[in-house]
């Protein structure tokens, strides 16, 4: 006796049995069933085999007898064929060549039930080709006498529109027409695919403006509102003279419809569009206070708050001074129990920091990023600090000392993405402000200090610290130079292992203090860890460096280095105009004597060489062809570098016979290895629930 | 535009899943998880609303079931919790008091019944007793 579907669920539900091996009996009595000529029992297999595919086996070879099965007269039979090819009928899978015949027969049968379900699935199945196929059969069914028809199919439009897009010029206007339509699921069902559709291309969909401001006025669905709302959006902006009509419509629904979905959405959209209005500003600050304190019981507080921090974002954005008073909000709203209401509040810190307020926001934050609740969103509060930091070119910070400390703290948060931001920054800074470099100098030796904990991937915080310390240590006073030359010829850098630009860094920096001092003590310090870098450290480049300072410092005069001492200054942009290109670098300038093609007296061009892949697109007579080539390979013969290829045929590439049978042997495993990889590993343990609880307490 | 509606249980176990839009298999289980797992971890008072970087995914728990929805990053999120509550009232209207056992051993037709609110991801239909009416045609 086979099994039915409802056996199946039963039997997975029971606890003691091997589920694998349940599962895969199943599976073989489902293989056996499928092929059977009774579409009852072949639907019963089907079926389970949804029930199957839920648990992870593949579908996908059954996809003809499930054609078969969705062909059946009857109606439960024709569903659960539907039903399994919305799920397994992939949109580059052949079998929808043969299903296009059979949707074109659901859609202009006389069966409403039947043609809704085929449209059911067809949503989620269509592609390109069955697209272009069915767009009449569909065309015709907007005439359809029964509404839910015709609603149907408005909404599917979209589908087709999506996969055949050449079809939206000939049968949108029959779609348009559909606004009109004296049922209100067909107006909802076109209204979004209008919208859809509006945002790929406005401008396309922009004449039907009229019927859907006269459905802006007339609908009491607020579905269909807040989908005219975002439509209307997207009009206005191809469409500026719309702005003018839209402003009564949307301040009446402000003020008049009590959903808050509505209100949110009219308040997102006058944010978009009517920025400069104060009248509606006026009514949205009213609205404000409702949307980030409200107590009504039907919406969630937490809601309704995210909701108010979003509507507060745009309106900053749009006006800076409301900032001021929500200050104390946003900052308690970053300490929300809610991780969704921290993100929304970071955002708005973003957009409200001034310079005044710039210090207590960053420490804030850093107090922030330690608490372990926040250890998800650790990064986008780092990130909000380097943001804040270097906005418009450190616009906001007054103290850059405090700025630097502040940096070198995040150094020693160790996130690894923000490394090379952090490091790019500390180096910007210290290059720029003058005032800064004694000050960075001292911090980055003491920071350097426990440079073993500074090691990450790519040690860019370390170099950019080796780096400050090496060029700007003419600022350091005799005894930090010594302590400077200590730190950076301790044995245990060469122990730790770190990234080459480290070793690379340190070795510029040794020879750096090198040029600074001026006590005999330093120059031998210096020369030993030369030599000890040249040797010891893996990296070959490094190796090269740590020689070639060595060999420079040994050998050179130590009056000549002096350049050296030169400041490393930002350049402005422009400076590179004020240059003259020397002589040599003048517009005739020729790199290659062979000429390809030259200018004739009346302006053609005359080619010399032809080759394929140069000029494939050039007209060119067959001779002019030939001589060119000629001349191509004359050039190759004289030239004693060019390598010629070797005379001899070709061998055709013979396959391997040992490789044969290797793919015959794969093919015959093919399908049982398919058949262990899909299968999902073990359920987790069963707990004790009660699924009879009704999900809608009485 | 809605992208795929996912209904699962505390313990992770899909009961329902529905995409409106393609992509591969192993992003679809993976999503799938992430979801949950994000979600059983959120406290009942929080707000229903994940942000994932190019879309949202509003989710509504009805006992021991959570009803994940996703949907554009500029949705309106609040109707589409209304969507949700639509779905689960018609399903108690159609199988009188539903409950969890309910979508597990009769899924086609909870599959039936949102075929009827969404198409390709759209709302279809917003009014119970005509969403009612055309799925007590189709039994007959």
């Amino acid at each position: 006796m086979s099994k039915s579907a409802t056996d199946v669920i039963k039997g997975l539900r029971k606890g003691k049995i091997d589920r694998t091996a349940f599962l895969t009996t199943v599976y073989s009595e489902i293989r056996e069933e499928v092929k059977s000529p009774d579409l009852a029992t072949k639907t019963n297999a089907i079926r389970k085999l949804f029930i199957l595919a839920l648990e992870g086996y593949d579908m996908e070879w059954a996809s003809f007898h499930i054609l078969e099965v969705m062909s059946s007269q009857k109606f439960s039979q024709k569903h659960s064929g539907l039903l399994a090819a919305s799920q397994c009928f992939k949109p580059n899978s052949d079998i929808l060549f043969l299903a296009t015949n059979f949707f074109r027969r659901e859609l202009v049968a006389n069966n409403t039930i039947d043609t809704c379900i085929a449209i059911n699935t067809l949503a989620c199945i269509v592609n390109a080709d069955m697209s272009k196929e069915l767009l009449n059969d569909c065309v015709t069914l907007l005439n359809a006498s029964k509404p839910i028809l015709r609603k149907k199919v408005c909404v599917l439009f979209y589908k087709l529109f999506l996969q055949y897009p050449d079809g939206l010029v000939i049968c949108f206007e029959r779609l348009a027409e559909k606004l009109r339509d004296e049922s209100p699921g067909v107006v909802m069902g076109t209204v979004n695919t209008i919208y859809e559709l509006s945002r790929l291309n406005p401008a396309f969909v922009l004449f039907t403006a009229q019927a859907l401001y006269e459905i802006l006025n007339t609908t009491t669905n607020n579905f269909v509102l807040i989908k005219l709302i975002k439509l209307f959006v997207e009009l206005a902006k191809v469409e500026p003279r719309l702005l003018k009509k839209l402003s009564g419509p949307f301040i009446r629904i402000l003020t008049s419809n009590p959903a808050k979905s509505v209100e949110f959405e009219v308040i997102r959209a006058i944010c978009a569009v009517f920025p400069e209005s104060e009248d509606m500003l006026r009514i949205i600050l009213q609205k404000l206070p409702g949307f980030l304190d409200s107590h009504d019981p039907n919406c969630k507080f937490y809601i309704v708050k995210y909701l108010g921090l979003v509507v507060l974002h745009k309106l900053i954005q749009i006006n800076r001074d409301y900032a001021e008073e929500y200050r104390i909000f946003i900052m308690e709203a970053l300490q929300s129990k809610d991780v969704t209401i921290r993100l929304r509040a970071l955002e708005l810190i973003k957009i409200t920091t001034t310079n005044k307020s710039l210090i207590e926001t960053i420490k804030n934050l850093l107090i922030e990023v330690e608490k372990p609740i926040n250890a998800g969103i650790k990064e986008e509060l780092i990130s909000t600090c380097l943001y804040l930091l270097s906005l418009n070119q450190y616009e906001l910070v007054e103290d850059f000392k405090w700025m630097f400390e502040v940096l070198l703290q995040i150094v020693n948060f160790k996130t690894s993405i923000h490394e090379a931001q952090l490091s790019s920054i500390m180096l910007d800074v210290v290059l720029r402000v003058e005032e800064l470099r004694e000050e960075a100098c001292e911090l980055s030796l003491n920071a350097l200090e426990i440079f073993d904990t500074l090691k990450s991937e790519k040690c860019e915080a370390l170099t950019a610290l080796l780096f400050i310390i090496g060029e700007f240590s003419n600022y350091f006073s005799e005894g930090n130079l010594i302590k400077a030359l200590s730190l950076v010829t301790k044995p245990r850098w060469e122990l730790l292992n770190f990234h080459e630009s480290v070793y690379n860094a340190l070795s510029s920096c040794v020879f750096k203090i090198f040029i600074r001092a001026k006590e005999d003590g330093v120059f031998k310090a210096c020369v030993k860890k030369l030599e000890e870098n040249s040797v010891q450290i893996e990296h070959m480049e490094s190796q090269e460096r740590s020689l070639l300072y060595l060999n420079i410092l040994t050998t050179s005069d130590k009056e000549k280095l002096n350049f050296v001492l030169k400041p490393f200054l930002p350049i402005h942009p422009s400076a590179q105009s004020l240059i003259f290109p020397p002589d040599a670098l003048q517009q005739n300038f020729i790199v290659n004597d062979d000429e390809l093609f030259t200018t004739k007296s009346d302006g053609t061009l005359e080619y010399h060489y032809y080759r394929e892949e140069d000029f494939g697109d050039i007209q060119m007579t067959d001779q002019e062809k030939k001589a060119a080539k000629l001349k191509i390979k004359e050039k190759q013969m004289q030239d004693p570098y060019y390598i010629k290829p070797k005379k001899g045929k070709k061998k055709k590439g013979k396959k391997s016979k040992k490789l044969e049978g290797k793919v015959e042997e794969i093919k015959e495993t093919a399908e049982v290895v398919k058949e262990e990889e899909i299968k999902k590993p073990e359920a987790p343990k069963k707990y004790s629930v009660n699924r009879a609880e009704p999900l809608i307490p009485s | 535009m809605i992208r795929f509606l996912v209904i699962h249980n505390k313990q992770g176990k899909i009961r329902l899943s529905r995409w409106y839009t393609t992509i591969p298999y192993e992003e679809k289980c993976q999503l799938e998880r992430d979801v949950h797992r994000l979600e059983i971890n959120r406290d009942p008072k929080y707000t229903n609303f994940l942000e994932f970087k190019n879309f949202k995914v509003v989710y509504r728990r009805y006992a021991g079931l959570f009803f994940s929805v996703g949907v554009d990053y500029d949705g309106n999120v609040l109707s589409v919790l209304e969507i949700i509550h639509l779905f689960v009232e018609v399903m108690d209207q159609y199988f009188g008091s539903v409950c969890e056992l309910d979508l597990v051993f009769n899924f086609h037709k909870v599959y039936g019944i949102l075929d009827e609110i969404l198409i390709g991801g759209e709302i279809t239909e917003t009014s119970k007793p005509l969403i009612l009416q055309s799925l007590r045609a189709g039994e007959k």
